[in-house]
C-alpha cells in the first residue's frame, strides 16, 4: 500500500463513473484501483484487490447494490462502504446503513459533497449526504410519537411449519385438528406449540391469539 | 240421473205392495181354505155321524125287536091260537102286546105270514088279510128259514124298518112273524142328536104316483111329487126344500155320494151331504140329505176373513206408508248426496280440467325455457327433468326422472351436496343456497364436467317439500370471464413491465446520465483551466437545471414504479408508500409486517401486493373519510396474508362493484384481478359507518432467480 487510500468503483453507468473519476482524481490521496459495472464483478476485485473504499451504485444490473454491500462487508470488514445512489428515499440510507455502509451520497450532489464524504469513510467515520440528512433528522423527530411500523422480529425466526400452526391455533384449532390437517402427531404440534410459546414470548393461549392478530394473521372484529 | 233417483220409491214400492198384496192373498186363501176344510170336516163327520147312528139305530131296533118277536113265537098261546088258526083268538092275544110294544118301542106293524106268504093278520089293522105280502125281508127269511131285517119302502113312499123271523114250532115252519116300524121318528132324532137338518129324498121310479099321493093322505102329510124331476121327498126336518139339492140328486147316488152342496133356508147357510139309502134288497134307492147349519162357522169365517182383510189392508196400509216416507227420506237423501256427489264430480273435472291446463301451460314453459330446470322431490329424486336439461346433460328425461340427482354432480362436489340434502331434508330448513345464484360446475352423461350457474328455490306439494333448480350453462360465459381475466391480467402485467422498463430508463439511464451530465459539469466548473466568466455562469445555470430534471424524472421514475421495491424488498417498500402516503393524506397509517424478512419474493408477487396496498389506500383517501388505516402483511407459510382495515364511512361492497364495473373503474376490480393473477383471495367486507376491510390472502412464490 503506497500511503493512498485505494477506492473501488462500482456503477453501471460509464460515464457517471467518469464523473466520479474525475471528482476523485483531484483529491491526491484516493488511487482508483478499478471499477465494476456489475456486482458479479465488483464481487470479484473486491475479493481480488481488498479496496480500503467502494463508492457502491444501489442500481446495479444483476443485484442491488445494498444487498453487494453486505456481502464486501463480509470479504472484509476493512472495506468501507460510501454508497452513491439516484435513491434519496430514507429507507433506503437505513437500509444501506444496515447492511454494511457508512455513507450515503445521493448522485446529484456528487461533486459537491464525495470528496468530503470518501474522506470521512475513509477514516470510518458516518457520512450522510447534506441533501437527505435533513429528510433523517425529521424522521428521528417523528418517530417517537409515531409507531407505524410494527415488526417483530421474533416472528422471522419461526419455521414454516411453526408459522402454518401459528395460524391454526389461533384460529381456534385444537392441537388434534391441527395434526390431522397436516399429517402429524397430536405430540408434535403440541412440541411444535412450545417452541412457538418460546421463541415469541408467549405464555398463553390468549397472548398467543393476540399476537395473531396484531400481526394480521387472524381477525378480530373490533368493530362488534 | 236425477230422475233414476227420484223414481226408486216407486221402484221400491210396487214390489213391495205386490209381494205384500200377494202374501196376504195367499194368507187369506190359506186361511179361508183351512176354515173351509174345518167347515167341510165337520160336515163330513156329521154326515158319517147320521149314517152310523142310522145305522145303529136300525140294528138296535132289529135287535130289539127280534127279541120281541122271539117272546112271541115261544108264547103258548100265541102258538096255539096259530095252531088252530084262529084268527080272532090270535087278534086277542097279541093286540095286548101290540098296543104296550107300539107304545113302548114304537112298533107300527105286526103281521102273522102264512107260508105262503100272504098275510093272516095284521095286528095293527086286522080287517085286511089275505093278500100277497112281496117283500124281500119275507122273501130272504123265507129263504134262508132265518131271522132277517132291513129297512123297505112302502107302497106309500114310507121307509120302514122290517124284522121278519120265521115261525118254527116243533121244528116245523108254520109261518112267519113280523114286525115293522116306520122308520119317520128316526129323522127327528137324528137331527135332534146331530143338530142336522135331514131330508129323504126317494127315486121316483120306485114309486107310483097316486099310491104315493094317497099314502100322504093317509098319514096326513103334505108333499109334493112335482118339486123334483126324479125325487121326492118323503120326510123332512125343515118345511122349506132348497131347490139346490134337485141338482145334486139328479145324479145317480155314486156320482153324488162325496159330493157337496151349499144352500141359504131362512136366513141360515147349510152345507149338505148325501147318505145313500139303501134298502134290504139292496138297491139304492135314495138319500138322505143332510144339511149341516153352517151359518155361525161361516159367520165366524167370515168374521175372520174380514179381520183379516181388514187388518192386512191396516197393516200394510202402514207398512206402505212407512216404507213410502222412509224411502221417501232415503230418496231425498239419495237425491241430494248424488247431487252432492255430482257438483263434487264436476268440480273435481274442472279442477282436473285446469290441473291438465295448467300442467300443459307448465310444461310448455318449463320445455320453453332455455335454462335447465330440475327438480327434485325430498328423497333427492328428480321428477323434473325439462328439454333444456336433456340437452345440456345429455340425458333423457325418462332416463332421469326418478333418478338420484348424483348422477348430475361432480365427484369433489358430492360430499357437499349430500351434506346440504341431509341438513334440508332433517331439517326441512332451506339451505344457505336457496333463493341464491351459485356458480358451480356439473356433470355430462359422457362424464365431462362444465360451469353452471344454479338457482334452487324450495317449493311444498302435498307429497312435502321439494326443489327447483334452474340451471344456465356458463361455459361460454366462463370462457370469456376467463379470456377477460387473462386479459386483464395480461394488461396489467404490460403495464407494470412498461411501467418498470420505462421507470427503468427513466431512473436508471436518463437520471443517471443527467447526474453523469451534472459531475461533469460541475467538474467543468470546478476545473483549474480558465474559463470566462459568462461561461462559468452559464454552466452554474445548466449544473441547476441539470438538478431540477435529475429530481422530476426521479420523481416520474418513483411514481412510476414502486421505489425500493427491487432493493429493498416488499415490506420496506410498503412502509416506504405508507409513510409517503400518511404524509401527504393526513391519515395515520399503522403498518406491520412479519416473517417477511427473510423471503424472496417473486416479482409479479411483489409488484401485485404493492398496486393492491397502493390502490386500497388511493380509494381510502378518496372516498372512506377514515381517520386511520391499518395495513397488516403477514407471511404464514404456505401463504401470504395482508389486511387493510380503515375506519371509514365504509360502503356497500356488491353496489360499489357493480358501480365501478358500470363506470369502468379498475379501483375494486382491479385488487379483485390482481389477487387473481397471484391465484389467491380476496374479500372485501365493509359496513356503513364503521369502515372497510379488506383480506387477501395469496400463495407465496419465491423468487425463481438463484443469486
Amino acid at each position: 500500500m503506497s500511503g493512498k487510500i485505494s477506492v473501488l468503483i462500482i456503477d453501471d453507468h460509464p460515464v457517471f463513473r467518469e464523473g466520479l473519476k474525475t471528482i476523485i482524481r483531484k483529491n491526491e490521496k484516493f488511487e482508483i484501483v478499478a471499477e465494476a459495472g456489475n456486482a458479479r464483478d465488483a464481487k470479484k476485485l473486491a475479493e481480488d484487490l481488498r479496496p480500503d473504499l467502494v463508492l457502491m451504485d444501489i442500481s446495479l444490473p444483476d443485484e442491488n447494490g445494498i444487498r453487494l454491500s453486505k456481502e464486501i462487508k463480509n470479504i472484509s470488514e476493512q472495506i468501507q462502504i460510501l454508497v452513491v445512489s439516484m435513491h434519496s428515499k430514507i429507507e433506503y440510507i437505513a437500509e444501506a446503513f444496515k447492511n454494511g455502509a457508512t455513507g450515503f451520497i445521493v448522485k446529484e450532489s456528487a461533486s459537491e459533497n464525495l470528496l468530503q464524504g470518501m474522506e470521512m469513510v475513509a477514516d470510518g467515520k458516518f457520512f450522510l449526504d447534506s441533501s437527505v440528512s435533513s429528510k433523517v433528522i425529521q424522521k428521528l423527530i417523528e418517530s417517537p410519537d409515531r409507531e407505524t411500523k410494527i415488526t417483530d422480529a421474533a416472528y422471522n425466526a419461526l419455521t414454516p411449519r411453526e408459522q402454518e400452526i401459528l395460524r391454526m391455533l389461533a384460529e381456534g384449532s385444537s392441537a388434534k385438528q391441527c395434526a390431522d390437517k397436516l399429517f402429524i402427531s397430536s405430540k408434535t404440534v403440541e412440541n411444535h406449540r412450545t417452541n412457538i410459546m418460546n421463541k415469541l414470548d408467549l405464555h398463553s393461549t390468549i397472548e398467543l391469539v393476540r399476537y395473531a392478530a396484531k400481526l394480521g394473521l387472524i381477525d378480530v372484529d373490533l368493530w362488534k | 240421473m236425477t230422475n233414476k233417483v227420484e223414481k226408486i220409491r216407486t221402484r221400491i214400492l210396487i214390489p213391495i205392495a205386490a209381494t205384500l198384496v200377494l202374501v196376504l192373498t195367499v194368507s187369506m186363501i190359506s186361511v179361508y181354505w183351512m176354515q173351509r176344510r174345518q167347515i167341510e170336516e165337520t160336515v163330513r163327520s156329521r154326515l158319517d155321524g147320521i149314517q152310523l147312528l142310522f145305522n145303529t139305530e136300525l140294528e138296535n131296533d132289529a135287535e130289539l125287536y127280534g127279541k120281541l118277536i122271539d117272546q112271541i113265537r115261544d108264547d103258548e098261546l100265541m102258538q096255539q091260537a096259530w095252531m088252530k088258526r084262529d084268527r080272532e083268538e090270535l087278534y086277542q092275544h097279541s093286540i095286548t102286546l101290540f098296543n104296550e110294544i107300539r107304545n113302548k118301542h114304537q112298533v107300527s106293524h105286526f103281521y102273522f105270514i102264512d107260508l105262503d106268504r100272504t098275510c093272516y093278520l095284521r095286528v095293527h089293522n086286522k080287517e085286511q088279510y089275505g093278500d100277497l105280502l112281496q117283500r124281500t125281508t119275507l122273501d130272504k127269511a123265507a129263504e134262508k128259514k132265518q131271522p132277517v131285517w132291513g129297512i123297505e119302502l112302502g107302497t106309500f113312499g114310507t121307509f120302514t124298518l122290517r124284522v121278519v123271523h120265521p115261525w118254527i114250532i116243533d121244528d116245523q115252519l108254520v109261518g112267519y112273524l113280523e114286525f115293522g116300524k116306520e122308520i119317520k121318528h128316526l129323522t127327528s132324532l137324528l137331527s135332534n142328536i146331530m143338530g142336522v137338518e135331514l131330508f129323504f129324498a126317494i127315486d121316483k121310479r120306485l114309486l107310483d104316483r097316486e099310491a104315493w099321493d094317497e099314502g100322504m093322505r093317509m098319514m096326513g102329510r103334505s108333499g109334493d111329487w112335482d118339486t123334483f124331476a126324479d125325487f121326492v121327498i118323503i120326510d123332512q126336518t125343515l118345511e122349506d126344500i132348497p131347490i139346490e139339492m134337485g141338482n145334486h140328486l139328479k145324479q145317480i147316488h155314486s156320482k153324488h155320494a162325496n159330493s157337496r152342496f151349499s144352500v141359504s133356508v131362512n136366513d141360515k147357510e147349510f152345507r149338505g151331504g148325501f147318505i145313500p139309502l139303501i134298502d134290504a134288497g139292496d138297491i139304492d134307492v135314495g138319500d138322505i140329505i143332510v144339511l149341516s147349519d153352517v151359518t155361525s162357522d161361516l159367520a165366524s169365517l167370515r168374521l175372520l176373513f174380514t179381520l183379516f182383510v181388514s187388518m192386512s189392508i191396516v197393516l200394510g196400509g202402514i207398512l206402505f206408508t212407512l216404507f213410502y216416507f222412509y224411502l221417501g227420506r232415503v230418496e231425498h237423501n239419495l237425491v241430494s248426496t248424488h247431487s252432492k256427489l255430482k257438483s263434487e264430480i264436476d268440480e273435481r273435472n274442472q279442477a282436473q280440467q285446469s290441473l291438465e291446463k295448467s300442467e300443459k301451460l307448465f310444461r310448455a314453459v318449463v320445455d320453453s325455457g332455455k335454462d335447465a330446470m330440475i327438480a327434485i322431490d325430498r328423497k333427492g329424486l328428480l321428477f323434473i327433468f325439462n328439454q333444456a336439461a336433456e340437452e345440456m346433460f345429455g340425458f333423457s328425461s325418462e332416463e332421469m326422472v326418478g333418478q338420484s340427482i348424483s348422477m348430475l354432480i361432480p365427484g369433489n362436489f358430492m360430499g357437499k351436496h349430500s351434506q346440504a340434502m341431509k341438513t334440508f331434508l332433517m331439517t326441512k330448513q332451506p339451505t344457505s343456497m336457496m333463493g341464491r345464484t351459485v356458480e358451480l360446475s356439473a356433470k355430462r352423461s359422457d362424464g365431462s364436467l362444465f360451469p353452471i350457474e344454479l338457482s334452487l328455490s324450495v317449493g311444498t306439494h302435498q307429497e312435502g317439500m321439494f326443489i327447483v333448480g334452474t340451471i344456465r350453462d356458463i361455459t361460454a360465459r366462463k370462457n370469456s370471464e376467463e379470456n377477460i381475466h387473462t386479459l386483464t391480467q395480461q394488461l396489467i402485467m404490460a403495464q407494470e413491465s412498461e411501467r418498470r422498463k420505462i421507470a427503468l430508463d427513466l431512473h436508471d439511464n436518463l437520471a443517471q446520465n443527467l447526474s453523469a451530465s451534472k459531475i461533469a459539469c460541475d467538474n467543468a466548473i470546478n476545473s483549474e483551466s480558465t474559463i470566462s466568466d459568462q461561461i462559468l455562469e452559464k454552466l452554474k445555470s445548466l449544473s441547476l437545471l441539470l438538478q431540477d430534471s435529475i429530481s422530476v424524472v426521479r420523481q416520474m421514475a418513483y411514481e412510476l414504479r414502486p421505489p425500493g421495491l427491487d432493493q429493498l424488498g416488499i415490506s420496506n417498500a410498503l412502509f416506504s408508500y405508507c409513510e409517503d402516503f400518511s404524509e401527504n393524506s393526513g391519515i395515520k397509517v399503522v403498518y406491520s409486517s412479519a416473517g417477511l424478512d427473510n423471503l424472496e419474493m417473486d416479482f409479479e408477487t411483489e409488484i401485485n401486493l404493492f398496486r393492491i396496498v397502493q390502490e386500497a389506500l388511493n380509494n381510502i383517501r378518496n372516498h372512506a373519510d377514515a381517520e386511520q388505516v391499518s395495513v397488516k402483511i403477514v407471511a404464514t407459510y404456505p401463504n401470504i396474508i395482508l389486511r387493510i382495515e380503515d375506519d371509514g364511512v365504509g360502503f356497500n361492497v356488491d353496489e360499489k362493484m357493480e358501480e365501478a364495473i358500470r363506470n369502468k373503474r379498475m379501483g375494486l376490480q382491479g385488487m379483485r384481478e390482481r389477487t387473481r393473477v397471484l391465484q389467491g383471495e380476496i374479500r372485501i367486507e365493509s359496513i356503513v359507518d364503521k369502515g372497510t376491510k379488506i383480506f387477501i390472502e395469496i400463495p407465496l412464490r419465491e423468487k425463481k432467480i438463484e443469486r
